[in-house]
């Protein structure tokens, strides 16, 4: 059976990386001017529009009494090369979900409902990897107490290498892959889903190098939310305490 | 075809910052501000397993001993006296529930308004039947904030300014824009009236 092979014979991947390089990350905030959060995100080709809306009043009745996070995500139709009618992942929306409940402090909005909404506008590969990455933005840009910054990423393997932020043409077939997601600078995940099968040696080092990769999409993306923080402080009435 | 997604326009003219602004230290989610046993932490940190971690994005203030973190865009949080433009969305039985961009709705109490007319007087069984002639879903108020508790926002009408609104038009801008003056309630020299609500209305 022939093999689909995505690097070449120096070790270079056919979009001119080495194995442990992730892509050009860009951002924007405040595209929807009546959403609280909103954010445009892009890694590589793959390109996400997010907006947050909350903490606002909650309908529905909860059990507890804590912040209800309501999630969707969705691929477009006009996202992939495929032809599909949009679709709304009703496994990466609870995957999404479950992450931003670990991040986001529930307790101090009782009774209210917090709705994330993301949308792939052109799906190349780490699609729900770069759904994190562009909801914890939204949710940096709406406000809302967060225990910190979450980055995420997708891993595979080739051929025994171990490849980060896997594109489009790597992520076809049925390598296993990895998304690996970690709060702030810290080597440890909080959440973490993978797909076909692995082998257990090289789990290990899967890990590993999602956690070099978090740290460097962590690193980019907090410089550059720390300068769009300073460009709003000019514009904006600050409150006396 | 080209589609070009923009961000909003990026200013030309700063506004001036006062000396005492640029001290004010800048931080991001999840960066540690100080150490624990030296302050306290307020709005927009929480504890980290020794030092105290900021939570929102925004500029760091400190009082004494207590650290707050203010986003520079939320949603509006009430202050007690604030005055705020709420659109109604629902009656209930002794009172009005009013949207005002905020966390949680503000409940305007039928005790708490006073009848057109101007008069203040009690409000007995038939004046709750009448609610809904006086204001129903979808009619803005203008009210001030009364009291502000964990899951509720009292408003109150009382005064002869405050109470629904008629003809006009209604801008919204973010409430993070809107400084706490002594009057929000300005005429212009035109002949039109300008309210310009704490939450953004």
């Amino acid at each position: 059976m022939k093999r689909f092979n995505t690097y070449d014979a120096y070790q270079i991947r056919y979009d001119g990386r080495r194995f442990d390089q992730i892509r050009n990350i860009n951002f924007k905030f405040g595209l929807y001017p009546h959403a609280d959060g909103s954010v445009y995100y892009e890694q590589g080709c793959t390109k996400v529009i997010c907006a947050v809306y909350g903490p606002r009043q909650n309908r529905v009745r909860t059990s507890d009494d804590l912040c209800f996070i309501n999630c969707q995500f969705s691929l477009s139709s006009f996202a992939t090369q495929n032809k599909k009618k949009a679709q709304r992942s009703m496994e990466a929306g609870r995957l999404l979900e479950r992450t931003l409940k670990s991040v986001i402090d529930r307790s101090a909005y009782p009774k209210t409902r917090v709705d994330v909404f993301c949308e792939i506008i052109q799906g190349d590969g780490s699609n729900l990897a770069s759904c994190i990455n562009a909801a914890s933005l939204a949710l940096v840009d709406a406000g809302i107490p967060v225990k910190g910054i979450v980055s995420a990423v997708e891993c595979g393997v080739t051929r025994g290498y171990i490849c980060t932020d896997l594109n489009n043409s790597e992520v076809r077939g049925n390598a296993p892959k990895t998304v690996l997601a970690t709060l702030n600078d810290k080597r440890e995940f909080i959440m973490v889903d993978y797909k076909n099968c692995l082998h257990i040696n090289q789990m290990e080092r899967m890990i590993e190098g999602g956690f070099d990769a978090n740290e460097k999409i962590y690193a980019c993306r907090r410089e550059a939310i720390l300068l769009c923080t300073e460009e709003l402080r000019k514009i904006v009435a600050v409150k006396e305490l | 075809m080209k589609i070009e997604i923009t961000g909003p326009i990026k200013r030309t003219k700063p506004f001036e910052t006062d000396k005492e602004d640029e001290d004010i230290k800048i931080v991001v989610p999840g960066s540690i501000i100080s150490n624990r046993t030296d302050f306290m932490s307020g709005h927009g940190t929480f504890y980290g397993d020794e030092d105290i971690i900021a939570s929102v994005a925004g500029s760091v203030r400190q009082v004494n001993k207590l650290l707050t973190v203010q986003p520079f865009k939320s949603r509006y949080s009430p202050d007690v006296g604030d005055v705020i433009v709420g659109r109604v969305v629902e009656v209930q039985q002794k009172r009005w529930k009013v949207d005002i961009n905020s966390i949680s709705e503000g409940l305007l109490a039928l005790a708490n308004v006073s009848l057109p007319g101007g008069e203040l007087r009690r409000k007995s069984a038939e004046d709750e039947m009448r609610m809904r002639m006086y204001m129903e879903e979808g009619d803005l108020v203008v009210a001030e904030v009364l009291n502000v508790q964990s899951d509720a926002i009292q408003l109150q009408a009382r005064t002869l300014r405050y109470g629904k609104l008629g003809q006009g038009l209604l801008v919204k801008v973010s409430p993070s824009l809107m400084k706490r003056r002594k009057t929000h309630f300005h005429d212009l020299h035109f002949g039109a009236k300008i309210i310009l609500a704490r939450n953004g209305w």
